[in-house]
């Protein structure tokens, strides 16, 4: 209940941003530019693994907001409107490419979650790294469920409507998902 | 496996995050010198498609089809093709264009397309009315005129009301904001905004006597939408204005098999509309206050 009304509370303050955005307000899109980069830039560089290319594609998303906001009727929450716009962008910018490669981060640091002490930090490196791979290597369909379940939040419903298959399907791709990387990962992480 | 995965995080530089937000400011700034001028006229209304009018599109279709055309950018020599140029310059004379009409005039329906590619044309079709603040939506089905709904501002929101001839019912509903996802130039301003990210240049053809030339945009490219909804807008050469917008590729509910392409046609500009234009009229005699859904099943 509390986080329904939580969510109730974000989507209700988004509208808000979202009607100063649209009179042209620009704190407002500053405000809604840092609530959402960074989640949006972890979402775009897991489904990529192409930070510099991530970088544009969130770049590409918070254009297309400005521009289209006088016609944008949200639906949703704008969190999940725009996880779904960089996963739209992310899919193209996956198809046009001709091979999946691993970029070296130029402007991008990859940071650990907050909490980790410096040591920590050392000794997850080596299985972080094996993890990123390890995602990399996941088939996009199934890679895609798994960072907008993970990464986006977005629930099973939303994620089979974004892929236009049955919920029960996205469920599966998760699941399979997850035990692939269980698997690369030889047993390195308890389930 | 799943706290491990939110672990795997991306962060960019400070100084790469204010370069991306100059940028995004960059374009806000672009988008607002081309928003519609305060106090200034727009009229739009749709009209009714005609079987010429469609024998014609398919027409083009064929000449396109089995003539060739010339895409970008080996266009034809010997006359202006301003649409060679880059876009920046002409998308924003389009933009500039919309500006000073004060009416517009255009259809609007409904294709529904099969898995074959089929196409089937709803018998429902609007007119629609806009002006700067107020709309007025005319629903038919076939020649019938079945619904007049008029928008008209409130605060924030607007009341739209509503007299059902088919159903003998009338009323009135509270919207939040503005009625511009319906607004026909409000589309058009969003795909001329978005030609320099244009997919594909369709090339020329001639609509409803116009010579026009016509652009493929994406829907992903303004808004969170699936890479198979695309949309057409095809320009009068001489005039530089929309004359046909398509969506298409839009998923039909419940039918995973068939989608629907929205068209918006023969505009027409600076229509003349009466005053009254916006004004909800009162219904007929013997009609109830009702909504739809609340009247009784025959």
């Amino acid at each position: 209940m509390v986080e329904r009304h939580a969510g109730g509370f974000a989507m209700l303050e988004d509208r808000r941003l979202l009607w100063r955005l649209r009179h042209g307000d620009k704190d407002a899109l500053r405000l809604i530019y840092e609530r959402y980069e960074g989640d949006l830039l972890t979402l775009a560089a897991n489904l990529l693994h192409d930070p510099a290319a991530a970088e544009d594609v969130v770049q590409d998303v918070f254009i297309s907001l400005v521009r289209t906001v006088p016609v944008l009727h949200l639906r949703r929450t704008l969190r999940a409107y725009l996880a779904t716009a960089v996963a739209n962008r992310a899919k193209d910018h996956f198809r046009k490419r001709s091979r999946e490669r691993l970029a070296p981060m130029e402007d991008a640091d990859q940071v650990a979650a907050d909490g980790d002490g410096p040591v920590q930090i050392v000794g997850d490196v080596e299985l972080m790294n094996k993890l990123r791979a390890a995602v990399a290597e996941l088939p996009y369909e199934q890679r895609e469920v798994v960072i907008l379940r993970v990464h986006a939040g977005l629930k099973f419903r939303e994620i089979a409507a974004h892929q236009n298959i049955s919920i029960k399907t996205a469920l599966s791709r998760y699941q399979y998902g997850l035990d692939k990387l269980r698997s690369r990962l030889n047993g390195e992480v308890p389930k | 496996m799943e706290s491990l995965l939110r672990k795997l995080r991306y962060q960019a530089t400070a100084a790469r995050r204010e370069r991306t937000l100059e940028h995004i400011f960059n374009a806000m700034d672009e988008s607002q010198e081309h928003a519609p001028a305060t106090g200034r006229v727009q009229i739009g209304r749709m009209t009714m498609s005609t079987r010429t009018v469609r024998f014609a599109l398919a027409a083009a279709v064929i000449l396109v089809v089995l003539g060739g055309i010339s895409f970008w950018p080996c266009g034809r020599s010997g006359k202006s093709q301003w649409w060679l140029a880059p876009s920046a310059a002409w998308g924003q004379e389009i933009l500039a264009a919309l500006d000073t009409d004060r009416a517009v005039t255009c259809r609007e329906q409904t294709v529904f397309v099969g898995p074959d590619g089929s196409q089937h044309t709803s018998s429902t079709w609007d007119t629609f009315y806009v002006s700067k603040d107020s709309y007025r939506r005319d629903i038919y089905d076939g020649q019938v005129l079945r619904e007049i709904q008029w928008y008209v501002p409130d605060g924030d929101g607007m009341i739209q009301h509503y007299v059902r001839y088919d159903l003998r019912c009338y009323g009135a509903t509270r919207h939040q904001g503005r009625f511009a996802v319906n607004d026909p130039v409000a589309w058009m301003r969003v795909l001329a905004g978005q030609l320099d990210k244009a997919d594909r240049l369709l090339g020329e053809a001639a609509i409803e006597g116009h010579d026009c030339v016509g652009f493929e945009i994406h829907a992903n490219q303004y808004g969170s939408y699936p890479d198979t909804w695309i949309d057409h807008i095809w320009f009068d050469v001489q005039t530089k204005l929309p004359v046909r917008i398509e969506q298409m590729g839009r998923p039909v509910t419940g039918d995973a098999t068939r989608t629907f392409t929205i068209v918006m046609d023969q505009f027409v500009y600076d229509a003349q509309l009466p005053a009254d234009t916006f004004l909800p009229q009162p219904p007929p005699a013997g009609f109830i206050n009702a909504h739809p859904d609340d009247l009784p099943r025959r």
